[in-house]
């Protein structure tokens, strides 16, 4: 008899969890399984197609310019008897929306794209497909069903299965799970929810244990066959980006799921549930504590929020007091301030206050490159170097506070800007806040959309406007 | 001393000693032969260094981020009867960088009366310390030292900035931090040529570029040297070598040798942080800086020799010394071969010509491909860069085999100050090479009726790489020249109140 296939959508509520590298480590894992892997990149930032070597646009991108070589949207990796391919749908950053409206109103152009994709998923038998998404799409969003609708035509037999990742930060969790359950409820077609994931985890043993007791909550909440915690990995933040380097050991942490796969046996791993645990989890105290609260007394509340180890993001139009605000919930910290600064108004600020910091200046040479990048590859390069530079400055119960975020964010022509910009913010933040284990302050003008960009990737917004200040979390 | 480093120092000389013993025609013409084998020889060993350094500098990389340093700074301003204009412009920038580190401080030795008192009124009302020294001793590296004795307890470190190199605004919020490391002695910033008015202040900036994006990466944090200006110093480390040193007229370079004999390492950043700097505005200007700065190093190559210097950091220092009898006396030999050769006809050198064209033609390929694939993408340097840059050193030929000389027979030269302001032609100074240009073409016709006649096979060859030496280097001298000549308008400089932050 023949076995079942699997289709694998790899799916989180937000940015820089590790959607890309899990959905990636799966493939090589499946692959170098002797199974013949089609990994689809539908994440419009395009990093799984990236590492991949794809320098040519996605399949959509080049229906839409009226391109008819499809050749480089697409890469192929032999693995013994196995194989993997990289097949870049969209990828090409926020042309997408407007592309898919293009698509929509125009039928040629439309089967033209449903003739070239469904060709690429039937030129060969494929065991697997993967899918790598873009943070939070939900089950109805262009992103999804367009493709979707394809792929059943075809392949209506393929056995769908679920995914969730986030990052070990409670709040993630939980807007994880609210996202997880919302997105199941929409499913119609066969299938079923495989696997939770928590990334990034500090290598304690009790953060260890937390975890493992987060995610098998999740997963019985959401009804997913497999619970799985994934430690902070060192080797990624030496990654290459070079495919054939890709880290051995985040593959060897996802193998519990690659047998279950291949076994097709996914009942074995029943785990009992402590059920209190699900209470605690669930219980948002935070949330009171959020609404109640008087705009004037939202600096109390933004020192309670970085004991919590969160990632807060201050916006604001340039002069409405972001730098006062902050400096003065600073000042009454009493933890190591590590200040990385493109400007002298933060320091100086600080330093009338008497308050000690240890200030990090970027120099000339990250502002001149951060302008002149060549690829995506470079932009994660860029990122984690800085990343790691900051990350030596850090000591015991540190905070770190970046002035200005309008400053580091990438600004080259040499790819679209939205994804080079959630790339780099992506990398940036996971890096400091999961290696670095620290809460962390960034500041940022309300300039453009600069500051949209890094929302997917914090965990607060306080918004500063004339002296006032609202804050809220993100994904809610 | 070191025994390594004097043999390696002496083994150009005596391996073209070997070649010269199976080359040579006759004893009246063996010093040609002996000359042409040791430029050959020399330009050998500066390419092994040079490939050395690129590779180092292939792998240059400044840091994203520094932690902020407070260390209390001199900045020192030196000045000798430059146009106060420039001078105040200087201070203006110097001042707005050091703000909150320390003081600023004109070290003027103008010995222009109208020049000194307008400088120090203005320093006055800027709140900037003025010395000014009736004598001249020690010349900058004198002012220098005796300002430092008089303030330098004060400070922990001192700045030192030509009259007319403007540092950034945020200048010291780069290059303090690397004084964390107490094994730094110094660091030194690229000098910047950007009031580029004349072929000749195109040229020597683009003179600049190989040493600057090439060799100074590949020596930072080894053996980066002092360039004078653009520079930070730890005062500590300067008294501990006995300060500046004043016995040589390239104090910068004396002074770097001495700190990093003492084991001291020296950190150069590649990074724009001087936005102003006057470049020698004509062929006179030019050939007076190249003068003093071949003089100087002319001057160190006994220090050089018998340095306590480890191999590597000896090799790039006897590298830089080489360079300097390269250009300068052993370049004579190249052009002197050919005219000998092919307008007197008297041969020097005995050796098949086919075998010489079929081993120096590719090398000669493959050092100009080395060159080019080192410099390529570094800077506006490009093949225009490359004729601009080796045409110029052409013509510096003979001022520097004349501090040469004024060095062995041990003539003090006069320290001058490379004039800055409007360039000027001056005949003077171009007629050393139009004499050699005049013999080169000379030759040249006459190599070409010799070519006609010859029946001797092996003289014909022997005719035509001569000829192409003669052609090679005519054509080098003939760019020199018309670089030379090109003078553009320059509009009057008023120093205005300008602060660049980058």
């Amino acid at each position: 008899m023949e076995k079942n296939r699997y289709r694998i959508n790899v799916l989180g509520v937000k940015g820089g969890v590790g959607k890309s590298t899990i959905a990636l480590g799966l493939s090589l894992l499946l692959a170098k399984s002797s199974k013949n892997v089609l990994l689809i990149d539908k994440d419009i930032v395009g990093t799984v197609s990236s590492i991949a070597g794809i320098r040519g646009k996605g399949l959509l991108s080049k229906v839409i310019d009226g391109e008819t070589n499809y050749g480089n949207s697409v890469a192929k990796f032999n693995f013994g008897e196995g194989s993997l391919t990289v097949l870049k749908l969209y990828g090409d950053g926020e042309r997408f929306y407007n592309d898919n409206l293009l698509l929509r109103s125009n039928n040629e152009k439309r089967t033209l794209l449903s003739r070239a994709y469904k060709n690429f998923l039937t030129s060969q038998h494929y065991d697997y497909f993967v899918t790598d998404n873009y943070q939070g799409v939900t089950a109805n969003s262009p992103l999804i069903i367009d493709e979707l609708e394809d792929f059943q035509s075809d392949l209506s037999d393929v056995i769908d299965l679920r995914v969730y990742v986030t990052n070990y930060s409670l709040n993630t969790i939980r807007s994880t799970i609210d996202y997880a359950k919302t997105f199941e409820r929409s499913i119609t077609y066969k299938g079923f929810p495989l696997a939770f994931i928590v990334n990034m985890v500090p290598n304690t043993s009790d953060d260890m244990e937390e975890a493992k007791k987060y995610a098998s909550v999740a997963k019985e909440i959401i009804g997913a066959k497999l619970p799985l915690i994934i430690p902070i990995n060192k080797e990624l933040m030496k990654f290459s980006l070079n495919l054939f380097e890709f880290p051995g050991s985040i593959i060897e942490e996802l193998r519990p799921l690659v047998n279950d796969l291949i076994t097709e046996d996914f009942e074995s791993n029943k785990e009992t549930l402590p059920l209190d645990k699900e209470e605690t989890l669930l219980s948002n105290n935070e949330e009171t504590l959020l609404s109640d609260k008087e705009e004037t007394s939202v600096p109390d509340y933004i020192e309670e929020v970085v004991e919590g180890n969160n990632v807060i993001l201050v916006v604001g139009e340039p002069g409405a007091g972001k730098v006062d605000l902050v400096a003065n919930v600073l000042a009454r910290k009493q933890k190591n301030i590590i200040l990385v600064s493109t400007n002298p108004r933060m320091s100086e600020k600080l330093k009338k206050l008497g308050t000690d910091f240890t200030n990090l200046t970027v120099m000339h040479k990250y502002r001149e490159d951060r302008f002149h990048l060549k690829n995506l590859n470079e932009i994660i390069r860029v990122s984690k170097k800085l990343s790691t530079e900051i990350m030596k400055a850090l000591r015991d119960n540190s905070i770190l506070v970046i002035y200005r975020a309008n400053d580091l964010s990438p600004a080259s022509g040499c790819c679209d800007v939205f994804a080079q910009k959630q790339e780099f913010w992506s990398s940036f933040i996971s890096n400091l806040k999961f290696e670095g284990n620290v809460p962390m302050i960034i500041i940022c003008d309300k300039i453009g959309n600069e500051c949209e960009h890094l929302e997917p990737f914090v965990d607060y917004v306080v918004e500063v406007k004339e002296g006032k200040y609202n804050i809220r979390r993100v994904g809610e | 001393m070191r025994v390594l480093n004097v043999i390696y120092g002496l083994s150009p000389f005596l391996i073209s000693l070997i070649f010269t013993y199976f080359t040579y025609v006759s004893l009246p013409t063996v010093w040609i032969a002996y000359g042409i084998w040791l430029s050959m020889v020399v330009g050998f060993y500066l390419l092994l260094d040079f490939y050395k350094l690129a590779r180092l500098a292939k792998r240059y990389e400044l840091k994203y981020s520094l932690p902020e340093k407070a260390f209390r700074v001199a900045s020192f301003v030196t000045s000798f009867n430059e146009d106060p204009e420039i001078v105040k412009g200087t201070l203006i920038a110097v001042k707005a960088a050091t703000k909150k580190y320390g003081d600023v401080y004109l070290l003027d030795d103008s010995t222009d009366k109208r020049i000194s008192e307008e400088l120090r009124t203005f320093c006055e009302k800027k709140g900037i310390i003025y010395l000014h020294r009736e004598n001249r001793r020690g010349f900058k590296a004198g002012a220098i030292n005796d300002a430092l004795k008089a303030v330098g307890d004060k400070y922990d470190l001192v700045a030192i900035f030509d009259a007319d190199q403007r540092p950034v605004e945020n200048f010291f919020e780069h290059v303090l931090p690397y004084f964390e490391d107490p094994k730094v002695a110094f660091v030194q910033v690229p000098q910047t040529y950007s009031e580029l008015y004349s072929g000749v202040s195109i040229a020597s900036k683009h003179q600049q570029e190989p040493f600057l994006r090439v060799i100074m990466r590949g020596r930072s944090f080894s053996s980066a040297f002092s360039l004078g200006s653009g520079c930070v110093f730890r005062i500590s480390a300067l008294k501990e070598v006995g300060y500046m040193d004043e016995s040589n007229v390239t104090e910068d370079a004396a002074t770097s040798l001495k700190l990093h004999e003492k084991g001291y390492t020296s950190v150069y950043i590649d990074v724009p942080l001087i936005w102003y700097g006057e470049p020698p505005p004509d062929l006179k200007a030019y050939l007076g800086q190249q003068s003093r700065w071949s003089f100087g190093h002319f001057q160190m190559t006994k220090n050089i020799l018998t340095s306590d210097l480890p191999f590597s950091k000896f090799v790039d220092y006897y590298s830089e010394l080489l360079y300097w009898y390269k250009i300068g006396p052993l370049v004579i030999f190249e052009f002197l071969g050919p005219i000998v050769f092919l307008l007197f006809g008297v041969p020097f050198l005995i050796m098949n010509p086919l075998i010489y064209l079929m081993t120096y033609i590719p090398f000669l390929t493959i050092v100009l491909l080395i060159y080019v694939y080192v410099m390529r993408r570094k800077g506006e340097y490009g093949v225009k860069g490359f004729f601009y840059h080796l045409s110029l050193q052409f013509l510096e030929y003979f001022v520097v085999t004349l501090s040469f000389i004024a060095w062995i027979l041990r003539r003090k030269r006069p320290f001058k100050v490379t004039p800055k302001g409007i360039g000027r032609f001056d005949l003077k100074s171009i007629t050393p090479s139009l004499v050699v240009l005049v013999l080169l073409v000379l030759a040249l016709i006459e190599g070409f009726f010799k070519l006609i006649s010859t029946k001797n096979e092996l003289l014909y060859y022997a005719i035509i790489v001569n000829m192409i030496w003669a052609a090679y280097q005519a054509l080098f001298f003939a760019v020199g020249l018309w670089i030379s000549f090109k003078i553009m308008k320059r509009e009057e400089y008023i120093a205005e109140e300008r602060v660049i932050i980058i």
